[in-house]
């Protein structure tokens, strides 16, 4: 007996000893606990397996440009007298342009959703095209447009921002100026007449921006003369399930959002009907607003007429859908039968309010709609009246576009992020501060209106002080 | 040949070489006696039930069982010293020899006291120490006061009882726990909750995962379903130097909670049968429809079965329980049940080693609804919106909001092994291994005839499962080397790995046609998300414990450690510590006419430092694949940081510890000031390179505070006892560095963001304030023009804590306790304040009330907003609750008849809140941001922790 408690006692500890010994040298292998493996594409592997990357590269910079138009659709128009933020969780800021400052937040995305869009299609053309041999000339071309895309949508809402980390500021204009070269190349990488008639308006647009009336008339005749010009459309596409317009969100979802457009674009509204109703970018439309502006800069009346009798051809052959719109307009305008005064002074005009709600029915215009005739444009006499109606214009066609602020002068400050991540942009020097037009009214009283009977008179008729200062909102420096 | 070895490899063979290399024969015993007696209290002369006695010096020992009856057998002949010990009683030691062949009767009467010295602690010393040899503070629940505590969850447990811990109820939706913190936000980024470890193995301490829905700001914890069942005892430590050795996960403090392992004696049942109901209190209800159609009062009912019984060779506890809670939502959509099975072993297999054994399963169901800012929330839109306060037709809307189902099943098991190898009295070997395996469900569901809800139509499908495991290994070893004169040192050795898998996935399901299906396969369009985490993290700890003239202890350690979250150019991190504890009232010198009235005085400072490790791959430069279009899209994910490094906390604490008039009345104090460094910041990248954040070590954090506890005894008859309780804490946090980056958002919204600013306590509320000037320079009259300053408030954390507690025990069956607990210094976002007055700003039939808060402008200024006045919303959030009071009867043991023991307890929980500043909410709540850290200091229309009354009988036999 002792002699065997002995021995198991002796024998315990060795046994243990051996079994770790054992399990040290084999068994730890087999199950190993730090064995760790991060299963995201790590820069490692993304540059380890070049060929073929361009096709997720493509996807990519399609991807950022929907996100970039979703967004700066909604508050281009969000921060003007297109829209007006009732109650929601949009930042109440925007409402009021001149309290808009790099902090305020709601705007960011539209900033850096442009930069990233700008900044994948550098690392694209800098890292994977080079070390992709199945990459395509058409798949190079669409890397350099959307590039182009994201300096554009910067060039028309920004004054000064970085288009390269850590890099130096750089002008709207220096920005546009790249924006055309970047379409320029991609016009010759392609041979799809679309994306080329795409290029040549994106082009016209930037040398719009640019003040340049020669090439700007001269690319949107090219676009115009191209195959498909004159119908020409350049949608974003979304995906229901994985990205959405924020504009589709805020206006047609109305999910925790009031945002209802001034009476007089009522019958406008919703231009975007589901969740992935593409988004107008580039139209034909655009090059005929464009060849009627070079007109009027140039003093061409009759020609500016005919560009814009063109522009209203084409917005009103646009197909229309009829929509089934829940939308009560709670304390808002909501009668077919009610007129409409851009202001006091403006004559009462019908048809502009459609009845929303229950079962009513409103027709939509997913692409350009307008309230002016052809008949209407007949009867232009003087001067001013030519630019009020192209500003008229502009707002109708490119109603839910963001391309409203734009138009009329305002301009965002980079984010606050931006002055954070880059000793290049100091706070309060150049494009931190919201650009605001003195002829801009005070406050939100731009969205402003009455409602007297069966008249909603507007406060402000937004045309007719752009038109006041058309020397000053011409970007062809028109005396 | 030498191969190449995995870092656990070489970990595996450096414990293997530490025990070979320590290890020697072993001699066998003699014959043997033994030892039995008794433990009771002094004062009332009855058995104390779980006593622990022990031969000093040897594994053997025993539990008191039912009858206060302990026995150790197969006692090797010899002079030995025998302790019992009690929680909240003096130790009492007695010498005894063992003769081969004899029973040796020693019973033990010990006194209660409010000194915890002499009890003993496991948590950051490796092995059990006294608390006097400590040199900073480890509080620890016993099982007297768990057992009767009227909670679910350790989280609810926690709440009031420990100082310096804060554990407040974010609301009071099932699933959701206590959000903890000890000392204040030791991390800008990180969570704030302790490591928990059960039996020795790491649990998931988690706030829900990274795709679950935050259904609009309140979140389910894992720490909901660590259910208060069987638990002998919790030690809580508060980082720093008391968690050195838990390395670089532990600056937020370590939780450890012990499970019964069963008492010797015959098999003893017992029973409880619980009843009650839960009501909402609706004191802070604003609509009227609410308080009458959302609210019910939810019947409850639980019930608990218990075998415990064994021998000193091997004893058992096994318990199953279930519970079912109906909530305090209308149709029981917020019910709450649980089931639950532990089983606690300890197998005393030689005199040499002891093995125990614990395992729990614990399957949690529950409904949750949607709140604070989710725009399915049926209670933020009957209290902060147009759509009930304006409809013509609430009913039918009412009916609508409630048609979705929303909830969680969780099934949860943790098993752990402890094996304890003692070859001589001076070394003593402990491994642990365990699994804690929890895995959720959340699934929402809105039906066809939903209609459009959240922005869908057609019916939709929401699931979210999370899987987690956490594997822990473990070893330490401790030795007492010889003593030199009056010098004794203890000297500790481990080793500790643990993995962490987190796995989640996500599915959406669009557009069910057919009515009346209700899974993915019936959906039109289905996508899916996935989110895979994984981490190991190992580390080796020395430590010495020097004992001079047995008064004076020095506390030296260092723990090492390495992390797979770590960047790649950081090796090894160390996290050393330093402490002293001087028992200054047992030295000779101490006046024998100052003991009566200052009966114990231990000093104590310590420093140390605690880490918390990234989130594992935000070290990685990363890439993503967005879906888009049915293609795979490139996009920019992580920079990466190959510097990432964990956040150090370092940790100075002063304190002491003393009895006053004979220890009935205690005091701890303890001053400390802990500081982050490397703490982790979300630096901005440049937008411009399409980059958004990345955590670099770049800030640093301050918190110090103080923490006051005192226990009193001022009666202590026969008859009549009292206890008295009573705690108060501080904390003053702030960002004392940033390391160049700029200030940045943790949470909040853009009218009024939770920040982390230079200067200021992490998640200070940045808010607008409408600013009074001078309107009329004439006459000197000061108003509004509609201008605003930017203006920063408050901790948006309790700086000021108190707790309050009493028990009366009448005719020594007659208890009576109660609870209570305050919170303030400290400003809250009242986020339904901020949806009311929006609506209210829209329309002149809502919540007009509401906009008196805004002040006026002079004629022919924009009026304030939400946004541009938005300080408004900003309100002190101080309140102080009665947590508890509850009533126990046990019939004595004359009046029963088959049955040992009969007892019935009547209590209330969250009975009664007063204190409150902020408007029409209760600011324990808080609205979590479901990516953001959790540091409190935003509250929305949530439900708040319901008054819970109960009446349950309990019964052994």
């Amino acid at each position: 007996m002792h002699a065997k408690r002995q021995f198991i006692f002796l024998g315990t500890p060795a046994a243990i000893m051996l079994v770790l010994l054992v399990f040290t040298l084999g068994a730890c292998e087999l199950v190993d606990p730090s064995k760790i493996e991060n299963p995201q594409i790590t820069a490692d592997n993304l540059l380890a397996n070049p060929n073929g990357g361009t096709t997720s590269l493509v996807t990519g910079v399609r991807r950022l440009f929907s996100a970039t138009i979703g967004i700066s659709t909604f508050i281009g128009d969000l921060v003007s007298d297109n829209l007006d933020n009732r109650t929601s969780f949009y930042d109440n800021v925007l409402s009021f342009p001149r309290t808009i400052t790099p902090r305020t937040f709601t705007y960011g995305a539209m900033y850096e959703n442009a930069l990233q869009l700008n900044a994948l299609a550098d690392f694209g053309i800098a890292t994977i095209i080079p070390n992709d041999v199945l990459a395509t000339n058409e798949q190079k071309a669409e890397v350099y447009f959307y590039k182009g895309i994201a300096l554009l949508i910067l060039g028309e809402n920004f004054t000064n921002f970085p288009i390269t980390e850590k890099g130096p500021l750089v002008s709207a204009q220096d920005a546009l100026r790249i924006a055309v070269e970047q379409f320029q190349t991609a016009f010759n990488l392609t041979a799809q007449s679309a994306l080329k008639i795409s290029c040549k308006l994106a082009r016209a647009r930037a040398y719009r921006m640019l003040g340049d009336r020669t090439n700007a008339a001269a690319e949107a005749n090219a676009a115009l003369a191209l195959p498909g010009g004159t119908t020409h459309t350049h949608m974003a596409q979304f995906d229901p399930a994985n990205l959405t317009s924020t504009t589709y969100a805020a206006m047609v979802g109305r999910t925790s959002n009031d945002i209802q457009p001034l009476p007089r674009l009522d019958f406008l509204d919703p231009k975007y009907t589901t969740t992935s109703t593409s988004h107008p970018v580039l139209k034909a439309e655009e090059a005929h607003l464009i060849l009627a502006e070079v007109a009027l800069a140039n003093g061409d009346l009759a020609g500016a007429k005919a560009a814009m009798r063109n522009a209203i051809t084409t917005a009103r052959g646009r197909a229309t859908i009829t929509f089934n719109d829940r939308d009560t307009r709670t304390g808002r305008p909501n009668d077919p039968t009610m007129l409409v005064k851009a202001d006091a002074d403006a004559p009462a005009r019908a048809g502009l309010i459609q009845r929303r709600g229950g079962s009513s029915v409103v027709t939509v215009y997913p692409i350009s709609g307008t309230s002016l005739t052809t008949a209407m444009i007949d009867t232009l006499t003087t001067v001013s009246s030519h630019f009020y109606t192209l500003y008229l214009l502009r707002q109708e066609i490119f109603f839910l576009e963001g391309r409203r602020m734009s138009d009329l002068g305002i301009r965002l400050p980079v984010t606050q992020r931006q002055i954070d991540g880059n000793k290049n942009v100091v706070d309060g020097g150049p494009g931190t501060r919201v650009v605001v037009p003195d002829y801009i009214p005070p406050n939100d009283e731009y969205r402003h209106f009455t409602v007297s009977g069966n008249t909603v008179t507007i406060k402000w008729d937004m045309n007719r002080v752009l038109t006041a200062n058309r020397s000053r909102v011409s970007p062809f420096g028109i005396q | 040949m030498i191969l190449p070895l995995s870092r656990f490899a070489q970990w595996c063979i450096s414990v293997t070489v530490l025990v070979l290399s320590l290890s020697s024969f072993l001699i066998a015993q003699e014959g043997t006696g033994e030892v039995r007696g008794m433990v009771t209290d002094a004062a009332r002369n009855e058995p104390l039930v779980g006593a622990n006695i022990l031969i000093t010096g040897t594994t053997m020992g025993s539990t008191s069982n039912a009858d206060g009856i302990y026995t150790i057998r197969r006692v090797p002949p010899g002079q030995y010293t025998i302790t019992a010990r009690f929680v909240g009683y003096k130790p009492m030691t007695k010498e005894v020899t063992i003769r081969a062949g004899q029973t040796v009767t020693i019973d033990f009467a010990l006194s209660p006291t409010t000194v915890q010295l002499d009890e003993v602690v496991v948590t950051g010393q490796g092995v059990a120490t006294e608390k006097r040899r400590l040199p900073t503070v480890v509080e620890s629940i016993g099982s007297r006061e768990i057992d009767v505590a009227p909670v679910k969850d350790i989280g609810q447990l926690l709440a009031g009882r420990v100082p310096g811990l804060q554990a407040y109820l974010p609301s009071g939706h099932p699933g959701s726990s206590a959000r903890l913190m000890t000392r204040g936000v030791k991390t800008a980024l990180g969570q704030p909750t302790p490591v928990i470890y059960v039996d020795g193995v790491r649990v998931d301490n988690n706030f829900q995962g990274r795709l679950a829905s935050g259904t609009g700001g309140q979140i389910t914890s894992s720490i909901n379903d660590l259910l208060v069942g069987e638990i002998d005892r919790i030690e809580i430590t508060k980082g720093g130097a008391a968690t050195t050795l838990y390395g670089a996960e532990a600056a937020n403090g370590v939780i450890q909670i012990f499970t019964k392992k069963g008492v010797p004696g015959a098999i003893r049942w017992s029973l409880n049968a619980t009843t009650g109901y839960s009501e909402h209190p609706l004191t802070r209800i604003y609509s009227q429809y609410t308080k009458d159609r959302f609210f019910q009062k939810g019947a409850y009912q639980g019930y608990r079965l218990a075998a415990s019984g064994g021998n000193e060779a091997i004893s058992y506890n096994v318990s199953g329980r279930m519970s079912y809670d109906k909530g305090v939502m209308t149709r029981n959509k917020l019910f709450d049940k649980t089931y639950n099975l532990t089983g606690g072993l300890r197998v005393v297999s030689s005199e040499l080693t002891s093995i125990e054994l614990s395992t729990s399963y614990t399957r949690n169901s529950f409904g949750q609804v949607f709140n604070d800012n989710a725009i399915a929330s049926l209670l933020s839109s009957l209290e902060t919106e147009g759509r009930f306060e304006l409809s013509t037709n609430k009913d039918s809307l009412f009916e609508q909001y409630l048609l979705p189902d929303l909830g969680d099943n969780v099934n949860r098991f943790i098993t752990s092994a402890n094996f304890t190898y003692k070859p001589y009295s001076w070394w003593d070997n402990k491994f642990t291994v365990g699994v804690d395996y929890r895995k959720n469900e959340q699934r929402f569901y809105v039906p066809l005839e939903g209609g459009a809800f959240i922005g869908t139509v057609g019916g939709y499908l929401f699931r979210s499962d999370r899987e987690y495991k956490t594997l822990t290994l473990n070893y330490t070893g401790s030795f007492k080397l010889p003593e030199v004169g009056p010098v004794t040192q203890n000297l500790v050795i481990g080793a500790q790995g643990f993995r962490i898998d987190d796995r989640e996935i996500r599915g959406e399901g669009r557009t069910f046609r057919i009515p009346g299906t209700k899974d993915f396969d019936n959906a039109s369009t289905v996508t899916a998300f996935e989110s895979n985490q994984e981490l190991f993290s190992y580390g080796f700890l020395i430590q010495d414990q020097i004992g001079i003239w047995n008064r004076l202890f020095i506390d030296l350690g260092v723990r090492f450690d390495g992390n797979s979250t770590f960047g790649k150019d950081i090796g090894i991190q160390t996290f050393p510590k330093a402490g002293i504890a001087y028992n200054i009232s047992d030295e000779e010198f101490w006046p024998d006419m100052i003991k009566p009235y200052l009966s114990s005085l231990k000093l104590r400072s310590a420093y140390g430092v605690a880490g918390n490790f990234p989130p594992p791959f935000s070290r990685d430069r990363t890439f993503g694949a967005a879906q888009f279009l049915n293609e795979s899209a490139l996009t920019f994910g992580n920079p990466g940081n190959t510097e990432l490094k964990p956040e150090k906390t370092e940790s100075i604490d002063l304190g002491f510890d003393a009895g006053f008039l004979d220890d009935r009345v205690s005091v701890e104090f303890s001053w400390y000031k802990q500081t982050t460094k490397d703490a982790m910041f979300n630096v901005t990248e440049d937008p411009a390179a399409g980059l958004g954040f990345q955590r670099r070590n770049v800030g640093k954090i301050e918190n110090k505070g103080i923490e006051i506890s005192v226990r009193a005894m001022p009666i202590d008859e026969e008859n009549i006892q009292l206890s008295l309780r009573g705690s108060y804490a501080t904390v003053d946090n702030k960002v004392v560095d940033m390391g160049g980056s700029a200030p940045f958002t943790i949470a909040g919204f853009a009218f009024a963001p939770q920040r982390v600013e230079l200067g200021l306590p992490v998640g200070v509320i940045r808010a607008n304030k409408p600013r009074l000037e001078v309107v009329d320079p004439a006459t000197g009259r000061m108003g509004y023009l509609g201008n605003s300053d930017e203006v920063f408030i408050g901790s948006p954390f309790p700086t000021r804590t108190m707790s309050f507690s009493a028990e009366l025990v009448l005719f020594k069956d007659l208890t009576i306790s109660g609870l209570m607990e305050g919170a303030w210094g400290h400003y809250i976002l009242n986020q339904k304040l901020s949806r009311q007055i929006v609506n209210a700003l829209s329309n002149p039939n809502l919540y007009q009330e509401r906009l008196a808060l805004i002040p006026k402008v002079e004629p022919g200024r924009t009026p304030y907003n939400r946004n541009t006045a938005s300080a408004v919303l900003v309100e002190p959030g101080d309140w102080f609750k009665i947590r508890e009071v509850s009533i126990r009867y046990r019939v004595p043991r004359n009046y029963l008849f088959a049955v040992n023991g009969l007892a019935i307890t009547a209590s209330v929980r969250n009975l009664a809140m007063f204190g409150v500043k902020a408007t029409e909410v209760d600011p324990e709540t808080s609205f979590i941001p479901s990516t953001a850290i959790e540091v409190g200091g935003i509250v929305g229309t949530t439900i708040e922790a319901p008054r819970q009354y109960r009446l349950g009988i309990d019964v052994t036999f």
